[in-house]
């Protein structure tokens, strides 16, 4: 079996993996198998290192002994206000410290916001900037590193190649470190919408611009390029920060909304549609985790799939949503 | 003076007693010293202290040396450097492990228009032709956007929509080529009075989306602002000018990165405000060794602090 990074150079010597044929997606939920794992966290004062290091022990195919470890927080955006935005700082450091743990070689965190060019901006208002300093972890701005192209493996996007940042390619394992928001193109932004910040900036854009008009036909392609990333990446696991989301007008300009839990898993699939659940949302009415269920990036339908720890009902609670999304709540 | 009295800049904070005064005192020169020793072999410079050579950080390397009258050689081998990416229809790739072209290009020609010699103000020109060559994507008018997408500006990449600091870059570009009076300039500067944030300022380039204002942001604004010099922020000048100039002041005394106030720095001392701010710059050096480390962020503070006659990036009528 090749390991990630064996893979990425395979597709970079073919220039493409399989074309998929069609997309006919019924808007049904599937019997796709997956698992997710919800765990308890009423806020991010407590000892989430140990918490997450409970879940990661739920996963032992996973293994970071020896590896490199790039963590992908969602650092979209900067603001002045207290809107929770970004995936809290907290949240990063315990996953570091877990990983470290676990005997991870090396740790960086690394990511390329969508909407502006100033990393140090968004680190120092972020008040990651701070929490990496204290933990001693390096930060990569993924925007303006150096890139190579590797096949696009999903291609449902009309780009035949994705060019990576140099760190993504170089990390033996990959993990989102995702918020659980809304979205307003997307309807939820989860641990696969938080990797399109491992797309380099200097190469798509601000925002990132190529990646959604890059569709068949050529308009609107977010739901398309989603799949198409996390094909390629292929990163290992998700681990996404319910601990107080954001409902409304995400990702930026929505509401706080205090759930109380993390969500994780290495089917992202599944881990998103675990967490799309808890915001009261039909997983199958998201149509990147539609696409994504077709790709084999794990099951969608929460009755289908194996729920470890706490089950969604005792965190499900009614996201707000724009009026365009309100059919994500219809059975 | 623009209808925005200097005395409203905000003070710089203090900069606490003992050996970090020197340290901070020194970021000059310490920078120009790090410019010199960050070049790499093909004459570029990175955007961080990992990386390879990319038009950008090698733009902003050498228009820093050139304003400060430092090391002609190197300046000429960064130029060369840029030149050397540039391919058959103009176009100049970012950096040399990406050949598909961005409208950083449009930074690096204003750095070979101004520093170069005559074959680098030519391959200007040609980028320039470039950037006029393709348009951008438009849409009908979209009722959940409040921006007239009807207008063209310049996109990062071809057949992508406009945005704010591409459309900047470019109309800098053509002012410095004395293009100013092309017919996309005159609608990117519709486009851009357009896309300001009704609170003043503007962001990455939507001024609101599912009619939700959204925030400016002070690299955007900045940019703007520059790319607009030839447009008057006095009292009979169009607000967004005024309150772009507003949303910076208010920004600088809480800006922390080098970058943003670089900009800043740039956009005000543009419209002839007293706004150098050394010691900040090296308050923020001292703090973070991702930017003591950049390239990019090092040529930014030196032209934020030059001589303005010397900045490629401001243009005074």
């Amino acid at each position: 079996m090749l390991n990630r990074r064996q893979f990425l150079k395979a597709t970079a010597a073919t220039g493409a993996a399989a074309l998929l044929g069609g997309c006919r997606f019924s808007p049904r939920p599937t019997t796709t198998p997956g698992r997710a794992l919800i765990l308890p966290a009423s806020d991010y004062a407590r000892d989430l290192t140990e918490l997450i290091l409970d879940g990661l022990r739920e996963f032992p195919e996973l293994s970071a002994r020896g590896k490199s470890v790039l963590l992908k927080p969602n650092l979209v955006e900067t603001t002045t206000s207290e809107r929770p935005i970004n995936t809290h700082p907290a949240v990063v450091v315990a996953a570091a410290e877990a990983f470290r743990r676990m005997d991870a070689a090396s740790i960086v965190v690394a990511d390329g916001p969508g909407h502006r060019r100033d990393i140090e901006l968004v680190l120092a208002q972020s008040g990651l900037g701070r929490a990496l300093q204290e933990a001693d972890l390096d930060f990569v701005d993924l925007n303006h590193d150096a890139v190579a192209p590797v096949g696009n493996a999903g291609r449902r996007t009309i780009l035949d190649k994705l060019y990576l940042p140099r760190t993504v390619l170089e990390a033996d394992l990959v993990v989102s470190l995702a918020k659980l928001k809304t979205h307003h193109w997307a309807g939820a932004t989860l641990s696969m919408k938080n990797c399109f910040g491992l797309m380099p900036g200097i190469v798509y854009g601000w925002p990132k611009n190529v990646l959604h008009r890059s569709g068949r036909p050529k308009e609107l392609s977010i739901p398309q390029a989603i799949v198409d990333i996390v094909q390629t990446v292929r990163p290992g696991f998700a681990i996404i920060d319910g601990i107080v989301g954001m409902e409304g007008d995400g990702p930026i300009m929505g509401s706080a909304k205090p759930v109380g839990c993390l969500v994780m898993g290495d089917q992202f699939a599944s881990v998103d549609a675990t967490a799309a659940a808890i915001m009261g949302f039909q997983p199958h009415r998201i149509d990147y985790l539609r696409y994504a269920d077709r790709a084999g990036l794990g099951g969608t339908n929460p009755a289908v799939l194996q729920q470890r720890g706490e089950p969604i009902s005792l965190f499900r609670t009614d996201f707000a949503v724009l009026p365009h999304f309100a059919a994500l709540k219809s059975a | 003076m623009n209808g925005v009295t200097l005395s409203r800049i905000p003070a710089a904070p203090q900069i606490a007693r003992g050996d970090r005064i020197s340290h901070m005192d020194d970021w000059p020169d310490e920078s120009l010293a790090m410019l010199e020793n960050a070049r790499h072999t093909d004459g570029g410079w990175a955007y961080f202290d990992r990386g390879d050579s990319a038009v950008e950080p090698t733009a902003m390397a050498v228009a820093a040396l050139y304003a400060h009258s430092r090391n002609e050689a190197a300046q000429k081998r960064g130029l060369d450097f840029i030149g050397s990416l540039q391919q058959s229809d103009g176009a100049i790739a970012p950096q040399t492990s990406q050949t598909e072209p961005s409208t950083l290009c449009a930074v690096a020609a204003i750095t070979l228009a101004v520093c170069g010699d005559a074959s680098h103000r030519a391959a200007a020109a040609r980028v320039a032709d470039y950037l006029l060559s393709y348009d951008p994507a438009t849409s009908q008018r979209m009722p959940h956007i409040a921006d007239d997408s009807t207008l063209r500006g310049f996109a990062w990449r071809p057949t992508t929509y406009s945005w704010v600091e591409p459309t900047a870059y470019v109309m800098l570009l053509m002012s410095r080529l004395n293009r100013r009076e092309h017919p996309r300039m005159t609608e990117a500067r519709r486009m851009m009075f357009d896309r300001a944030v009704p609170t003043g300022g503007w962001n990455y380039g939507n001024s609101a989306v599912f009619n939700t204002p959204l925030e400016p942001a002070v690299m955007p604004t900045a940019l703007a602002l520059l790319a607009l010099w030839d447009q008057d922020a006095g009292p009979r000048g169009p607000a967004p000018l005024r309150l772009g100039i507003e949303y910076l002041m208010q920004r600088v005394n809480d800006t922390p990165s080098v970058l943003s106030l670089g900009w800043i720095s740039m956009a005000l001392r543009g419209r002839g405000f007293d706004a150098v701010l050394p010691g900040r710059f090296g308050e923020l050096f001292a703090a973070s060794n991702r930017s003591a480390n950049s390239p990019w962020h090092r040529g930014v503070a030196l032209l934020a602090t030059a001589d303005v006659s010397r900045n490629p990036f401001i243009i005074r009528g």
